[in-house]
């Protein structure tokens, strides 16, 4: 029961009525399970407790609980003569508590990052292709980052700029190197499929170490056209070469070329 | 049933042949009474009033039918001796007329027509009375227009004298008052028709009853687990209803102060009460948009929709109809037999020129009992009166009484006389907005034109 409250406070009015109505029943023997009568604050404390229409219910039963009471009155549908009348309804069923009286939108949040509706898995080829205007922004930033290194004196935004300079630089560098790889495989695999499809042979993939040595052929017959092909790049190769051809077994190294 | 109103009348006539006849007529009325006080619905309507088998008869070999018959002649031939008295040489069949009124009151359809006799009062009749420190957010008219009650945002409740204007005694509250008070916003009164309880609910979810004329507690009410937003008593009984914000609506005894029942239904918090002679109260549900009639023998509870916003206030005119507002400005029109509203008022209480962020909330409806004139308030500085056409069909403004602030209750005295209105600076459930020009009073506004009711 939600009534949890205890009066204290009789008033002589309660006292005479009650004590009247209660000497009448318990003579009577009407009450449910106890042999002796009960006293009349246990009396009030149940009307307290249970409402003054059930307590009633109650005297006017004969030893029924009040459990079963309830049981025996099921509320039969109520009905209306016509649709423009109001519904009517039980008022004894407990509405829920967490139900929603105005209607809000939770808004969801989503996460670009996971959601499906914001692009699939990234693909470097796609996210290249449409964001190549980059490359024009990182170039003219850098000529502006050039004129700035020469017109300061500060030296240390000096240092700053050159800093930034040649991160950019070797961002660009790498950038094309991986782009210059992409390519070659695209052509090399372009060439098998062709090849595969006239027929004249089964599918070859190279190693990554023979696609490095075609990479840098390339660039040497590059280097060569542009005419910057350094001497040092040539002693690097060869001192390379002796330091490997050290380890390996004497038998190999005249082999190796 | 009928003899009853003959002899409110009675005491109006004073003809010597009255009082002859009165000490007959008293007992005859209470062997009636006992017949016909049950509450069910009357759906047909009895002129002949129903015989008591242990009535003291003059004749014991008369037969039901024939008591009937001279009771009923008896009854009207006293009627006729009124109103020959009272009657000018216009008027005929005052009789008949008296008859029908009787019976459309029983049956609580009863509209008497006294919208149209009503006139704006002039400025300086309007009574103010000054007492409340914060805004007055509720009150209690006695049945015979004498008392009046008021709560405020102070907590406290004050007793005013209606003749001199008065403040008769203060029921202080508060957090610094010893003893037994309100510790919240009083947020509801009711008196019992024949002044001898009065209940006062609070934001403190405690429901006071006091005695009114000696304005000593009685008993506290614990039952609510939020705010009582709304008290009634039914007329001419001692059953308390309550609604309150925890959703429920609960029923007390007045006679043993006990708590009899609660009713589960509301889905937002119930905002309002109010009840008539039948055990029935309506109580509006705020921003779930019903309002709802709890039928209290029949464990069951009628469900209107309407109003786009919130439902804040309600009003019972007879048994039959009823007048709601809410906050959306809009004031409706309902009968007992149609789920949805007999007319709609939008926009009630708009003024030209004031900015919409400025919301003008139907805060208080009243209704003269047994008619057809309605007012109604909000925060637009005009209390609106409003006449319902034919029975019950449209409302049609009648005329405004300039009254600045929020007005948070209207009542009308039973006499019809007197319109009186609680005002303050904020409103009753809130502080959304702070009006500086307006003052906490009561003001008692004299409704001319009502010569016939006295």
């Amino acid at each position: 029961m939600e009534e949890d409250s205890s009066e204290s406070d009789i008033s002589d009015q309660d006292e005479a009525i009650s004590s009247d109505e209660l000497e009448q029943e318990s003579s009577s023997r009407l009450w449910p399970s106890t042999d002796s009568n009960m006293t009349l604050e246990q009396m009030i404390q149940l009307r307290e407790q249970v409402g003054l229409k059930k307590f009633k219910a109650i005297k006017a039963s004969t030893g029924m609980n009040t459990q079963e009471n309830n049981k025996n009155e099921p509320k039969s549908g109520f009905k209306r003569k016509n649709k423009n009348r109001p519904q009517e309804i039980s008022s004894k069923i407990r509405a829920n508590k967490l139900q929603k009286v105005v209607p809000t939108k939770q808004s969801n949040a989503r996460d670009p990052r996971f959601d499906n509706l914001c692009g699939s898995e990234f693909q470097e080829e796609i996210f290249n292709k449409s964001f190549s205007f980059l490359n024009n922004i990182r170039e003219r930033e850098m000529q502006t980052l050039r004129k700035q290194l020469h017109k300061s004196r500060d030296e240390s935004q000096k240092t700053k700029i050159k800093y930034l300079l040649d991160r950019m630089k070797q961002q660009d560098e790498a950038r094309k190197s991986r782009e210059e790889k992409r390519s070659l495989e695209r052509s090399l695999k372009k060439k098998e499929r062709l090849k595969v499809e006239l027929g004249i042979k089964r599918p070859y993939f190279l190693k990554n170490s023979e696609k490095k040595e075609l990479l840098k052929k390339i660039k040497n017959e590059q280097l060569e056209k542009s005419g910057s092909l350094r001497k040092a790049d040539g002693r690097k190769d060869k001192k390379l070469k002796s330091k490997e051809s050290k380890l390996m077994p004497h038998s190999r190294r005249l082999i190796t070329d | 049933m009928v003899m009853l109103r003959n002899s409110r009348k009675r005491e109006r006539g004073q003809s010597k042949k009255a009082f002859k006849v009165k000490p007959k007529r008293s007992k005859k009325e209470e062997d009636f009474d006992e017949v016909v006080s049950s509450d069910s619905e009357l759906d047909g309507t009895e002129i002949v009033p129903k015989v008591a088998e242990q009535s003291d008869s003059e004749d014991e070999n008369e037969t039901a039918q024939e008591k009937k018959m001279r009771l009923t002649k008896k009854y009207l031939e006293e009627l006729k001796t009124i109103k020959e008295q009272n009657a000018t040489d216009d008027e005929k069949d005052l009789v008949g007329e008296q008859l029908q009124e009787d019976v459309l009151e029983k049956a609580g359809r009863l509209q008497k027509k006294i919208a149209a006799k009503c006139l704006p009062p002039d400025e300086g009749i309007i009574k103010v009375l000054k007492g409340h420190k914060l805004s007055v957010i509720c009150m209690a008219v006695s049945s015979d227009g004498l008392l009046l009650f008021t709560g405020s945002k102070d907590c406290s409740i004050i007793k005013w004298d209606l003749k001199t204007h008065k403040k008769l005694h203060v029921m202080k509250g508060g957090s610094k008052i010893d003893g037994v008070c309100h510790r919240g916003h009083v947020l509801c009164l009711a008196l019992s028709t024949d002044m001898k309880f009065l209940a006062s609910g609070g934001r403190d979810k405690l429901i006071h009853i006091w005695n009114p004329n000696t304005c000593e507690h009685l008993h506290t009410f614990k039952g609510h687990r939020n705010a009582v937003s709304g008290v009634s008593i039914r007329a001419n009984s001692h059953q308390l209803f309550s609604s309150s914000h925890d959703r429920t609506v609960k029923v007390w005894d007045l006679d043993a102060l006990a708590y009899v029942e609660t009713l589960y239904g509301h889905q937002d918090a119930a905002q309002s009460c109010d009840s008539l002679n039948r055990e029935r109260c309506v109580t509006t549900g705020g921003r779930d948009g019903s309002i709802r009639i709890w039928k209290i023998v029949e464990e069951s509870q009628l469900l209107f929709h309407g109003h786009s916003g919130s439902i804040d206030c309600a009003r019972l005119i007879n048994e039959e109809h009823m007048i709601s507002g809410s906050d959306d400005g809009s004031v409706c029109l309902w009968s007992v037999m149609k789920k949805r509203p007999i007319a709609v008022v939008q926009q009630a209480h708009r003024l030209e020129g004031v900015p919409k962020s400025r919301e003008m909330w139907i805060s208080a409806v009243a209704s003269l009992t047994n008619s057809d004139l309605i007012a109604t308030g909000s925060s637009d500085g005009y209390i609106r009166l409003w006449k319902c056409e034919g029975k019950f069909l449209k409302l049609t403004p009648l005329f405004n009484v300039s009254v600045p602030g929020f007005i948070n209750d209207i009542r009308f005295t039973n006499n019809g006389l007197f319109l009186i209105a609680a005002v303050g600076q904020e409103h009753k459930l809130g502080r959304w907005w702070k009006l500086k020009d307006a003052k906490n009073f009561v003001y008692v506004i004299p409704i001319q034109g009502n010569a016939e009711n006295k």
